[in-house]
């Protein structure tokens, strides 16, 4: 019997020892991209057809939790224009009528870049994660291979095939789906050290439904910032943009 | 003069504060006249081409915002040049309120074609060619929770809105917001000297990820109608009149479908009891047309009659609906390069139909093009083909640089 005991323990114990929290590894890749609460970016959107870059856009996005976001346009054309969402609610404010509207999830995926690739920098409120492989090459580094299966029906992906660096939990590419199956986009991510700690600095993101088209998100000014919930109550987006405190 | 006052302006502005921007803006256009149409002046040229450039220049910080806008118009062998503040306002806390003071963009409401609930804004949402809405002079008391939000305005027009509310000065509106899941609820109080009391209820309700439908309903106390009486009526001694009446009610009901792939259709169905009815309109044309062809058989009376019709034509408002039925239909697509889309204003009583169709593309990251058509047709008796103007075609280049 107790020979039997021992031969279970020696068979089950390197397996619960190398168990993989599915979920840390979630959050620790989210850290990656938001290592707060309540922040503040910037992002860059560079749309390139081919190798010519056709267009670029800015934006300003306040996270909050709670699944808030607030994305303001700063590109001079589209000044004014802000999307709000509020977990599966999302609103649009034209400059010219300053007239909230309420708009439908497949909504919020038209435009240059989605809201969902601006404005959702976290994984682990989203998704439900299930560990593929531990052991996988991909960008040719050696990573650790999740599934995403959206939780919520107005995510902009319904899945996401994840891969994070073996060693650091780093985001290292995603392969992004929509709820017909098809594959979207293909996104890499590359981090830099900002202030003292690693960040994803650059999203690309590869349109797989028009091949030619590829977009570079690049996220600066990253920083913790407590915006009053009024900001997140759509008739409020017709006041003023927050200004930089 | 008016460069060296926006000049001073800025000067006097701490511009390290300001996030600014400024549109530059050219707007050719070409209208072709039916010039023998019942509802077009007697010296109706068959055509006229307009051109308008303007300039826009916004200006935000320390809680105020102003948008100034400046425009030179050629229409036929006339030109003129106006600039004006469409909003100019400064906002601040107080007690959990927001108060707001100046001149300020005021749209509400749930609809795309048309907006019962827009009682202080009044934007033409058929205007065909874009052109920024003026904001409207008010001082307001806005609280706002989690999901909802309530709203005190006062509103005082002055002269700065002749055209629109002159005859309703002073207004107070009470608007009720609130967010919930899936569903925007909005209710409003108002009063003006012209409507008198008016509440209204609106609703935006997001079916599921591509459907979703909403309603409006606004029930005023007063409201003015043009009532035109047949050509056996006005010998019998009745008056074309706009006639004051009680409690009328302008509803809407729409619903719009959106795909992944870009395609979004709205549909849109209206009721506005104080537009003129069909009835009205023919006799409009009954009488304008006889006026035209056989003056002669004119019965007696007619003479005023027609003098007040075309004034009361003169004083329609652009925002208010031309007929009491309306169907709306909006087809658009986002697309990578070309943003077409198709619109259809239909008449159902007298089967009247505007067919616009827009196309608007971005050129690189600062500019914007858009070209739109606009032709009114339907039966011999229809109002859209008894208007003067038949066809409209307009191109609008945008570029806009911030600093």
């Amino acid at each position: 019997m107790f020979k039997h005991i021992l031969l279970l323990l020696t068979l089950t114990l390197p397996t619960l020892a190398h168990a993989f929290d599915v979920a840390a590894a979630l959050g620790a890749a989210d850290a990656y991209r938001l290592p707060g609460q309540s922040m503040q970016l910037d992002s860059h959107v560079a749309l390139y057809e081919g190798e010519t870059l056709t267009k670029e856009r800015d934006y300003r996005v306040y996270i909050k939790p709670g699944r808030r976001s607030l994305v303001l346009f700063q590109s001079p054309i589209e000044a004014g224009q802000k999307v709000l969402m509020v977990e599966d609610n999302f609103w649009l404010l034209m400059p010219k009528s300053r007239r909230p509207m309420r708009i439908t999830p497949m909504q919020k995926l038209l435009g240059d870049a989605a809201a969902g690739d601006i404005a959702t920098l976290t994984w682990s409120d989203y998704y439900d994660a299930t560990l593929v492989d531990e052991a996988e090459t991909r960008e040719g580094r050696r990573c650790v291979h999740l599934s995403l299966t959206a939780r919520y029906p107005s995510s902009t992906y319904h899945q996401i095939e994840l891969w994070l660096d073996s060693d650091d939990l780093a985001p290292v590419a995603a392969d992004l789906y929509v709820t017909s199956g098809k594959l979207a986009k293909q996104a890499t991510y590359q981090l830099e050290a900002v202030e003292g700690r690693r960040q994803v600095t650059t999203t690309t993101l590869i349109d797989r439904l028009q091949n030619d088209r590829r977009t570079v998100i690049t996220h600066s000014g990253l920083k913790e910032v407590e915006l009053d919930d009024k900001l997140y109550n759509p008739q409020y987006l017709i006041h003023a943009a927050p200004e930089a405190p | 003069m008016k460069r060296r006052g926006i000049t001073l302006l800025l000067g006097l502005l701490p511009t390290p504060l300001l996030a600014n921007t400024l549109e530059l803006a050219a707007t050719p256009s070409l209208s072709a006249y039916h010039s023998t149409a019942p509802l077009a002046a007697s010296d109706q040229a068959d055509y006229e081409g307009r051109g308008r450039v303007a300039l826009g220049l916004t200006m935000s910080g320390h809680g105020c915002q102003a948008e100034w806008r400046g425009s030179a118009t050629r229409e036929g062998d006339e030109k003129h040049a106006e600039g004006r503040l469409n909003e100019a306002f400064c906002a601040s806390a107080w007690q959990g309120l927001d108060l707001t003071l100046g001149k300020r963009r005021l749209a509400w409401g749930v609809g795309y074609g048309y907006r019962p609930l827009d009682l202080l804004q009044l934007d033409d949402r058929q205007q065909l060619a874009p052109n920024p809405s003026e904001g409207v002079p008010q001082a307001s008391a806005e609280w706002f929770g989690l999901s909802d939000s309530l709203a005190l305005i006062y509103s005082n027009a002055l002269d700065w809105q002749q055209n629109r509310l002159a005859s309703s000065p002073e207004a107070w509106s009470l608007r009720y917001f609130h967010g919930g899941e899936a569903l925007d609820l909005m209710a409003l109080l108002h009063h003006d000297a012209a409507r008198d009391a008016v509440v209204g209820v609106g609703l935006a309700w997001v079916v599921d990820d591509a459907w979703a439908v909403h309603a409006e309903l606004t029930r005023q106390q007063r409201y003015t109608r043009l009532d035109v009486p047949g050509l056996g009526a006005l010998a019998a001694g009745e008056q074309v009149q706009t006639q004051e009446r009680e409690n009328g009610t302008k509803a809407l009901i729409g619903g719009q479908w959106s795909s992944a792939e870009g395609w979004t259709l709205i549909g849109e169905y209206w009721w506005d009891e104080s537009a003129p009815t069909h009835a009205s309109w023919r006799h409009s044309l009954d009488l304008i047309t006889l006026a035209q062809q056989a003056p002669q058989q004119l019965p007696a009376g007619s003479t005023s009659a027609l003098a007040d019709l075309t004034q009361a034509l003169g004083t329609l408002n652009q925002a208010a609906s031309l007929q009491p039925h309306n169907l709306f239909l909006r087809l658009a697509y986002d697309g990578e390069r070309w943003d077409p889309a198709l619109e259809l204003l239909i008449h159902p009583e007298d089967g009247g139909l505007a067919t616009t169709l827009r196309l608007g593309r971005e050129l690189g990251s600062a500019q914007r093009l858009e070209f739109g058509w606009r032709h009114l047709d339907g039966p011999a008796d229809a109002l859209f083909a008894n208007l003067a103007e038949r066809d409209r075609l307009y191109l609008d280049w945008q570029t806009a640089l911030g600093w």
